[in-house]
């Protein structure tokens, strides 16, 4: 066995990281073999200088300050943030209202070639594709001051009005859902949810 | 002296900390600034240790206290607080070593030098030394510093092998998980670095 196994082995035996077979062995060669001995004095010498030498002293009064004023700004947080509410970029929310109207209106159209096909009974029901929406951006561009974004999906307020449009029962019944995006220009001080 | 391993070691669990860890969760904001005062020297003793620097150990002890109290309910002994925040120190000033961000959160350079409670500065040195004696302060000073300037000659694994397993007394198989390498990586690198600190230490043994 050449001398750097021997020393890998003291040094595991130093540890206490040895089968029991092995540890016993490796105690009887420290005891026996002289340069065992002192490469397993100068390891054990070794340990005690590490665990025993000083560091650097710190105010510690100061430490400790600096490290309770942190955690007085976490107390201080609303119990929300970080958790209910995520900041998400412009940029995102539009490209999720792009894709929510783009599934939107394929369910819609999807709806109306089903009904087409003679699965519905009331012909009051069948309503032709009048037309599409496709969204694409917005461009973020840098303001100086506040500016939103609003995409909405549904009929119009004449359509309405005039009681001209029937959405299909399984499609949609709710509020419009999507989307508001505001924002400053910073976006990292976005922090409005998506509204659904 | 202070040494850089206390004797409420990393490993150890202490019993008392349990109640404090406990009415801190109850929202008793002094019970972890008791914890903050039991724990902040041995969490700047490990992370000095780890990065060689004393500015960037402060800024990482305060991460690790920061740290742990945001994720205080996920700890699951509470009188296994002290080996779980050295965890956290540990893991935060290897990331720290890796990163090596600079950044300059607090006036740093207030904390260094005596405190005006500890007692540590007895005897005008500055380092944690508890002795009176300028004699034996300037030997401890001395060989603080040659300890240090020998970790940071030692290849990362094989430092932070040492200060967690033989300083600080980690299991083997924590070291482990903490360096992402094997138990037995593990002895390796502690042996190679035992080699390497007992030929640049070997005047001071």
């Amino acid at each position: 066995m050449d001398r750097d196994n021997i020393e890998f082995l003291i040094s595991q035996y130093l540890d206490e990281q040895l089968p029991a077979k092995e540890q016993e062995r490796v105690a009887r060669l420290v005891v026996e073999d002289p340069s065992a001995r002192e490469i397993f004095a100068a390891y054990r010498a070794l340990d005690t200088v590490l665990k025993s030498a000083p560091v650097p002293s710190v105010n510690f009064d100061r430490l400790n300050a600096a490290i309770t004023s942190r955690i007085d700004e976490i107390d201080a947080e609303p119990a929300s943030y970080g958790t209910l509410i995520r900041p998400l970029p412009v940029r995102q929310l539009a490209i999720a209202a792009g894709v929510l109207l783009a599934v939107g209106v394929g369910v819609v159209a999807w709806m109306q070639s089903g009904q087409r096909g003679g699965s519905v009974e009331s012909s009051a029901l069948i309503t032709p594709v009048v037309g599409s929406i496709s969204v694409s951006g917005p461009t973020v561009a840098s303001v100086s001051t506040g500016a939103s974004i609003q995409v909405s999906i549904g009929p119009s307020p004449s359509a309405l009005t005039a009681n001209a449009w029937h959405p299909a029962e399984e499609v949609v019944t709710r509020q419009p859902r999507v989307v508001i995006a505001s924002g400053l220009e910073d976006l990292s001080e976005v922090r409005h949810p998506l509204a659904y | 002296m202070e040494s850089a391993s206390t004797s409420d070691g990393a490993g150890n669990a202490r019993p008392d900390d349990g109640p404090l860890v406990r009415r801190a969760l109850a929202g008793e904001r002094l019970a972890f600034d008791a914890l903050v005062l039991r724990y902040q020297r041995q969490a700047v003793a490990v992370s000095y240790r780890l990065l060689g620097n004393t500015n960037d150990a402060l800024e990482v002890t305060q991460d690790a206290f920061f740290k742990a109290y945001r994720s205080l309910d996920t700890l699951q002994k509470p009188e296994a607080f002290g080996g779980w925040l050295m965890r956290i120190v540990s893991n935060l000033s290897l990331n720290y070593r890796r990163a090596r961000k600079v950044r300059s959160q607090l006036p740093l350079d207030d904390l260094l030098g005596s405190s005006g409670d500890s007692g540590e500065a007895a005897g005008g040195s500055e380092w944690m030394s508890r002795t009176g004696d300028p004699y034996r302060a300037i030997q401890g000073r001395e060989l603080g510093e040659r300890t240090q300037q020998a970790l940071n000659q030692l290849p990362e694994k094989q430092r932070a092998a040492i200060v967690l397993f033989t300083i600080q007394e980690l299991p083997q198989k924590e070291v482990a998980r903490q360096l992402g390498c094997s138990v037995e990586a593990v002895k390796w690198h502690v042996f190679q670095g035992r080699k390497k600190l007992r030929e640049l230490l070997k005047d001071v043994m």
